[in-house]
């Protein structure tokens, strides 16, 4: 018997109880499934939070105080034994630094906001005239502030859209003054709206100029400075001519990070794998309970076929011959499940993408070679003990079985 | 052909060892009728059992064409049950999901030829049992399968097995077993007939006298030993199975 016989002959048995075969399969094909699609979502979820990054601006260098020797996306909060980041630093880089085409000191806090009769407390932004630029999110009514509305504090501010809305509602805010912690500001624009990234909703944000958002929350220090680089190629050079000028301003010490957003990119990156793998192996578990189900059948089968055994012993089949028979029914089983399971898997991604989730699923050709060749090691490994069983049957006993 | 000395087989059970034959000899010579008879228990299925090298004697000494069986593996006992030896069952043992055809073909699947060569080719192991099934008088059915078929036509399919194999012996345990007295008549010429075409050796096992009574030479077992071994004087033999 050849071995392409020996997979016509369990596709045969595996056809005589349709109903079974099925059942036993939908183990494997659910856990191929849900390996392709766990680790589908997680590489959407990774090219989600890349376009995210990416849309901030891919020369982006972000300067944050405290030194963090492990570079995380987040900045280091309540680092009050360094230096703060100021003002005047922000300034003196504007004045020294070549490589860069903007530099914007950020100021960042929560406070309440109120307009007539109503309030809400939002996140406020301190940042200069070269925000829009630097950070690719701009007014699109009215105007940003100027260099000599941060440098005189003026109590100006703009508005993102959902702020807008829920303060005047279809009223024209542009010249109104809203109150921000009990000092009022004038608001001179509305900037364009640009929905959630990462959970955070960027149109529900105050900006004021830096130095009034300061005079606000009585802080001096910056909570970070975003630096645009020239261009990409110049990232590394900006980066080093940014440490070295401020780290000449700080005494000699560096007590900053400067992050770029490839760095961000690349932690994330790492930290997104994880998930897939994580998610992936998860999944897995459920390949080996499909496993366990073949396993559970051909158990059942020999039991049921042993005179089929008995008979086939007679007539001169060997142990070898019987062994490999439920080896290559286990496979075939297990193959075709996983089959099936890689085109649900495929399915369900599409699925996603297509409804409205935003997720950007991804199936990467690793994930369906890995799972279909995991289901058939399963049923390769969940195989052997039924196999092995069938084949040490004694013939006589086989023949004699009811 | 097969020579069998003082053999002797113990089972082991949970009551305790069973003795279910005890010093039986036999020889039988190539191209034989032989019939087997014997009570139920007397060892007669243990002895069908070790003549057809499905099992192997505690001791004494087991002769099959020329080989020591009692001193082969399992694999070589399966060899010599593919190439030289034929079963029929009293409950046939068909396989119900394959048909005829398949049924009669499936001892060539394990067939390994001696050259290396691998198993006979689908197409040549089809013709072989296209051939047997028409030696048996199937060439009708050979696509039916065994629910399909008549007691005497299965019986007839497993005889089809055995003779696909061509083998040297043909053991048949009760073959008329489950058969009523004219198919079962039938089915005995066949054996018969199929004995003086090819000159393969019979062994009918049974418990039915007018079954033995086929065969020039009954040998009675009880209690796992022989116990008397008749043959019909030729003469009378001759003339009884021309009368078949």
């Amino acid at each position: 018997m050849t071995v392409f016989e020996s997979f016509l002959l369990a596709y045969g048995t595996a056809r005589t109880n349709p109903v079974r075969t099925l059942l036993t399969l939908l183990g494997v094909t659910i856990g191929v499934a849900s390996v392709i699609l766990l680790v589908g979502i997680g590489q959407g979820a990774k090219n989600y939070v890349y376009a995210q990054f990416s849309g901030m601006g891919t020369n982006l260098l972000i300067v944050t105080p405290g030194k963090v020797e492990t570079r995380g996306a987040g900045p280091s909060f309540g680092s009050d034994n360094t230096h703060k980041l100021t003002y005047r630093d922000a300034t003196y880089l504007r004045r020294q630094a070549r490589n860069t085409v903007g530099i914007v000191p950020v100021a960042w806090g929560t406070a309440e906001v109120k307009y007539a009769n109503r309030a809400r407390s939002v996140n406020v932004i301190g940042a200069n005239e070269e925000f829009p630029d630097v950070r690719g999110i701009r007014p699109d009514v009215g105007s940003f502030f100027s260099r000599e509305d941060v440098e005189a504090h003026r109590r100006v501010c703009l508005l993102g859209r959902v702020v807008a809305r829920e303060l005047f509602g279809n009223a024209n805010p542009l010249g109104k003054f809203v109150k921000v912690s009990d000092r009022k500001y004038r608001v001179i624009g509305l900037m364009e709206p640009k929905g959630r990234s990462l959970g955070f909703d960027l149109d529900d944000i105050v900006y004021l100029p830096v130095l009034s958002a300061q005079d606000l929350f009585h802080r001096d220090g910056l909570f970070e400075i975003l630096i645009k680089a020239a261009s990409q190629t110049e990232i590394d050079a900006a980066a080093e001519e940014v440490r070295a000028l401020l780290i000449d301003r700080h005494n000699h010490t560096e007590d900053f990070t400067v992050t770029s957003q490839a760095d961000m990119l690349a932690t994330l990156g790492n930290i997104m794998n994880i998930l897939t793998y994580a998610l992936g192996g998860i999944a897995g578990i459920s390949l080996v309970v499909g496993g366990i189900g073949i396993m559970n059948i051909l158990l059942v089968g020999v039991r049921e076929r042993t005179r089929e055994i008995g008979v086939r012993k007679a007539v001169g089949a060997r142990r070898s011959d019987i062994l490999r028979q439920f080896l290559v029914e286990a496979t075939v089983l297990s193959s075709a499940g996983g089959l099936a399971g890689i085109l649900l898997g495929l399915g369900g991604s599409l699925m996603i993408r297509i409804l409205p989730t935003n997720l950007p699923t991804e199936v990467p050709v690793w994930s369906i070679a890995l799972a279909w060749g995991f289901s058939l090691l399963v049923g390769l490994f969940f195989g052997v003990y039924p196999a092995r069983k069938a084949s040490l049957l004694d013939p006589i006993e086989a023949l004699r079985y009811e | 052909m097969i020579d069998a000395r003082d053999i002797a087989k113990i089972y082991e059970t949970t009551h305790g060892p069973v003795e279910a034959l005890c010093g039986a000899t036999l020889s039988i010579a190539r191209g034989e009728i032989i019939s087997i008879m014997g009570p139920s228990g007397s060892g007669k299925s243990t002895l069908m059992a070790i003549l057809g090298c499905l099992d192997r004697p505690t001791t004494g000494s087991y002769f099959f064409d020329g080989l020591d069986v009692s001193r082969l593996d399992d694999d070589a006992l399966a060899e010599i049950r593919n190439e030289k030896i034929g079963f029929v069952f009293q409950t046939f043992n068909l396989l119900p999901s394959f048909d005829a055809l398949a049924n009669v073909e499936l001892p060539l699947l394990y067939r390994r030829s001696h050259n290396g060569v691998g198993t006979p080719h689908r197409r040549a192991r089809r013709a072989a049992a296209e051939d047997a099934l028409r030696r048996v008088g199937l060439a009708d059915r050979m696509r039916h399968r065994p629910a399909q078929l008549s007691g005497g036509q299965r019986q007839r399919v497993a005889i089809a097995r055995a003779l696909v194999q061509a083998p040297q012996l043909l053991l048949a345990d009760e073959p008329t077993g489950n058969l009523d007295t004219k198919v079962g008549g039938e089915i005995l010429d066949l054996f018969v007939q199929l004995n003086r075409e090819s000159g393969m050796t019979l062994v009918l096992v049974t418990h039915e006298a007018d079954v033995a009574s086929r065969a020039r030479r009954t040998v009675e077992i009880r209690d796992g030993r022989v116990i008397s071994d008749r043959s019909v004087a030729l003469p009378q033999a001759g003339k009884r199975d021309d009368g078949l």
